[in-house]
């Protein structure tokens, strides 16, 4: 039977929409009517917002409709913690948060409203350094402290064996510090949204996101569900609406993304598209500028790790202590997931009987971060293995050789306990020894998987 | 009456009288590669009214007599590709062709450059090494004066009475002078600088009879270096010397932190280039 | 409000636009020609890249009424009637997109590069996109795409 596709080189499916032009990402998506979407947003850190006056915004010709928090159905979102704000309501907690949103008929205009908008934010004092803000004395970002909690300990926690016994072991300490900056996605597209009202109180919205499951859901949350929020919202709504939108009346649609490395997993621009094309009855599409995605999409958060390993002189590490910082920015986000993910890998693929992993979510008042390519796990697997060469060093031994001694086996435990059995990770170093041309020493050679003794 | 937004005059005639009626609400518009970015970035209704230079033929580059003519609104690549550029005055072409990419070269001009005047000008920081001079021409006539005055001149007077800049007059290489350009950028390619060096010497033998060595990115506008006139001119171009240069000359920076370099590494890098730069007309 | 006159793939038209807008806005939001991107709007990123009278310009950064009367071209006018300009053709079998944002601005840039350079060097090639930035594909295949397209050209060839 001969293979159709497998073993073939096929050209991508819509790369001749790529090369024709005729591919259609979200802002080449036209509708009549369509309204352009700005948002207001926070010029401070952080503060409190004592005045919001929109009523020159909503006079101007040419707008038809500005929004706040009061328009919104129900104004709390996110991930896993339902904490984050579509629009700012009394407390601003970064710089860019937004506040208010205009939709007009064109970009000028809708940029003239914005300035027309009477803002006035009392200023706090922000915090930025993870490191200052889980200090106790450190501004709050937010109510319940710049630290979460997961149970009843400030980080999340993984541990096996008895670390300060296999520090015992150890005739060296290795300690260093690790910082891997925070870094910015960069697609080529921006974030897009296009929201179209359609019959009988439904909605079409033209997404960039990655995750459509995960959004549709927090849309429909926002965009009210029962009947406590509606009558609040359908008095300022022009659009006759039945004020209860589930997911069946959400057509989400997506398809060419420009770009995204997983800074299009977070609400951005849906939320108040959404809510400005029900508010106005009129196909609104909010494309950010260069310049907000930049300085307000979501990003990598910075990263601090410290790892502290108890080693043997002859290359084994009996312990290794790890204790990472996550900024989280002003809110969880998927902070809560991606230190968990890190938590569990962060110690990497090496036979540790001895180890305690800690990693703390920490806010302080800047953009919320999210995710990124590797997830957590990327900045844990440099820090490891950049320690791993200086445990090397500090041995006077081939880094390489060092990973041989300490590679995972089957049999062996990740710090989570999680017995792995099909390993393999020698098999593979000794092939790519091979396919290198790097001759091995025989002792090495020699290692397999097979489980250790006990 | 003036009840248009867009001009496009076709004589520098009607360009005066056109900018001397408009007065301040005149915005002159030439490649557009720095004006557009302000007018993208802040959309909304002008009352400003565009006038569009681009064709009042400013766009010569001619040789007469070893003086070179390049016209304001002469593009970044029609100056990098000329071959009288390339040949009587390398350091422009070499310049030119390092700023910005091809599509915005295709736009971009030196009156442009001039006028933005921004720290790192590149194109500016080429001419004041070359000793241009700028031409600026309005109903009054046209005056003339170096690009480190013109640069240093407040707006109002340099460009009064509907002034528009209309061409650089630049003296060609000689026989006996060598020239250098060292740009610091992040990218081999598309990359603003973080700062640069260009020279203009004459040599006699290993005397240094005169030197233009321009700094760009090292202060508010590319400038000519004293210290290097003051140290170098007349007397033969040592190794020792050029280490004095690029340990003095930070006398006269004011280096900036941004984006792309802090202050301090400016500064190092600076005197890197600095001496680099004589150690290849010596 | 003023006029603007202006050929684009081959077809007239005639507008009344801002005195500001740029090239780009007028494609996009007048014309519906989708094809150049919106990716930066401050001539960086190379999205938005079309020929004018032959030339690679920066569209967000032209003024659109500055090339009144001008023959522009889109990378929906590089092809013609249903067929695959060479350096269309090349960019799809060389897998040179993955999300294609960048991807009409590259071949606008490999367009303006072939036709005045039929055969340049990799250096060239580099040199004559220099103002595209890609987040995806790391530029190789893009690079061997404009090479493919080169050895098309010399050759005759395009989509049948």
């Amino acid at each position: 039977m001969t293979l159709k596709n497998v073993g073939k080189s096929k050209p991508r499916y819509n790369g001749l929409g790529h090369v024709t032009g005729e591919a259609r990402y979200v802002d080449d998506i036209f509708v009549p009517g369509t309204l352009a979407v700005k948002a207001l947003r926070s010029p401070v850190h952080k503060g409190i917002i004592r005045k919001l006056d929109i009523s020159k915004a909503e006079k101007l010709p040419g707008v038809y409709g500005v929004i706040t928090a009061a328009d919104v159905p129900c104004n709390t979102y996110g991930y896993l913690t339902l904490d984050q704000a579509v629009l700012a309501d009394k407390a601003v907690r970064f710089m860019g948060e937004p506040i208010a949103a205009v939709a007009a008929d064109t970009v000028e205009i809708a940029n003239e409203a914005l300035d027309l908008i009477g803002l006035d934010i009392e200023q706090q004092t922000p915090v930025f350094d993870p490191l200052e803000a889980m200090k106790p004395d450190a501004p709050k970002v937010r109510p319940e402290g710049n630290v979460l909690m997961v149970g009843n300990r400030p980080y999340r926690l993984v541990y096996n064996g008895d670390i300060e016994k296999g520090f015992a072991q150890a005739d060296e300490i290795v300690e260093n510090e690790f910082f891997f900056p925070s870094q910015e996605h960069a697609p080529m597209e921006t974030q897009v949204s296009l929201a179209v009202p359609e019959n009988n109180s439904r909605l079409t919205i033209y997404t960039v996101t990655q995750g459509m499951y995960f959004l549709l859901k927090q849309l429909q949350r926002i965009l009210g569900q029962g009947d406590d929020v509606s009558h609040r919202w359908s008095e300022r709504m022009q659009y006759s609406f039945r004020g209860h939108l589930g997911f069946c009346d959400i057509k989400y649609v997506g398809g060419n993304v420009g770009g995204a490395f997983g800074g299009k997993t977070e609400l951005h621009a849906d939320g108040i598209a959404a809510l400005l094309a029900l508010k106005t009855g009129r196909p609104c599409k909010w494309r950010w500028t260069r310049e907000e995605e930049m300085l307000y999409s979501a990003r990598h958060s910075p990263w601090r790790m410290t790892f502290k390993d108890g080693v043997t002189k002859d290359g084994r590490i009996v312990a290794r202590k790890v204790f990472s910082v996550h900024d989280a920015g002003a809110y969880t986000g998927l902070s809560s997931y991606v230190v968990d993910k890190h938590a569990f890998y962060v110690a990497g693929p090496y036979y540790l009987p001895n180890v305690e992993v800690k990693c703390s979510v920490v806010y302080t008042n800047r953009v919320p971060t999210g995710a990124i390519r590797g997830f957590g796990v990327t900045p844990g697997t440099y820090a490891c293995e950049i320690q791993m060469n200086m445990i090397a060093e500090r041995l006077g031994m081939d880094p390489w050789e060092l990973r041989f001694i300490n590679a995972m086996r089957n049999g062996d435990q990740l710090a989570t306990r999680t017995k792995l059995e099909s390993v393999y990770l020698l098999e593979t170093m000794k092939k790519l020894a091979e396919v290198v041309n790097h001759p091995l020493d025989e002792k090495y050679a020699a290692l397999t998987s097979d489980p250790r003794e006990a | 009456m003036l009840n248009e937004t867009f001009y496009s005059p076709g004589d520098l005639g009607q360009a005066w009288s056109l900018l001397s009626d408009l007065g301040d609400k005149a915005i002159i518009i030439a490649g557009g590669t720095d004006l557009m970015v302000r007018f993208n970035r802040h959309r909304r209704k002008r009352s400003e009214i565009l006038v569009y230079v681009g064709k009042l033929g400013l766009n010569v580059i001619e040789e007469t007599d070893g003086q070179m003519v390049i016209g304001a609104c002469a593009s970044l690549a029609d100056i990098t590709a000329s071959t009288v550029v390339r040949q009587k005055l390398p350091l422009l072409a070499r310049a030119c062709g390092e700023m910005a990419s091809p599509a915005v070269r295709n736009a971009a001009t030196l009156g442009g450059n001039l006028v933005t005047n921004a720290r790192t000008a590149d194109g500016v920081a080429a001419l004041m090494a070359l000793g241009a001079v700028v031409v600026t021409a309005s109903a009054a006539g046209e005056t003339r004066m170096p690009v480190e005055q013109f640069v240093s001149t407040p707006r109002r007077q340099k460009l009064a009475n509907g002034g528009i800049v209309k061409q650089f007059e630049i003296p060609c290489l000689t026989a006996d002078e060598k020239w250098g350009w060292e740009k610091l950028k992040q990218r081999q390619g598309d990359s603003r600088s973080i700062l640069s060096v260009s020279v203009r010497a004459r040599m006699e033998g290993d005397i240094c009879r005169s030197i233009r060595l321009v700094l760009g990115g090292m202060a508010a506008n590319p400038f000519v270096s004293k210290t290097a006139v003051q140290l170098l001119e007349g007397r033969p171009l040592s190794p020792n010397l050029v280490d004095r240069v690029a340990e003095e000359i930070l006398s006269e920076t004011d280096a900036g932190t941004d984006a792309r370099a802090t202050a301090w590494y400016r500064e190092k890098a600076a005197q890197v280039l600095v001496r680099r730069v004589l150690t290849q007309i010596a | 409000m003023p006029l603007l006159e202006i050929k684009v793939n081959g077809r007239d038209h005639q507008l009344v636009v801002d005195a500001t807008a740029s090239l780009l806005t007028v494609l996009r939001e007048h014309l519906h020609i989708t094809g150049p991107k919106v990716g930066c709007e401050t001539g960086d990123c190379g999205a938005c890249s079309v020929l004018v009278d032959g030339k690679l310009r920066r569209a967000c950064l032209t003024n659109a009424l500055s090339v009144q009367g001008a023959d522009v071209v889109t990378v929906e006018g590089v092809g013609g009637s249903g067929r695959l300009h060479p350096i269309q053709k090349a960019f799809y079998e060389n897998h040179a997109s993955q999300c294609g944002f960048c991807t009409p601005g590259m071949i606008m840039a490999s367009k303006a590069l072939l036709d005045e350079n039929p055969n340049p060097t990799e250096m060239e090639i580099k040199e004559a996109l220099a103002g595209n930035l890609c987040r995806c594909t790391g530029y190789i295949n893009i690079i061997r795409a404009v090479k493919d397209a080169a050895e098309k050209m010399a050759h005759g060839g395009g989509d049948r």
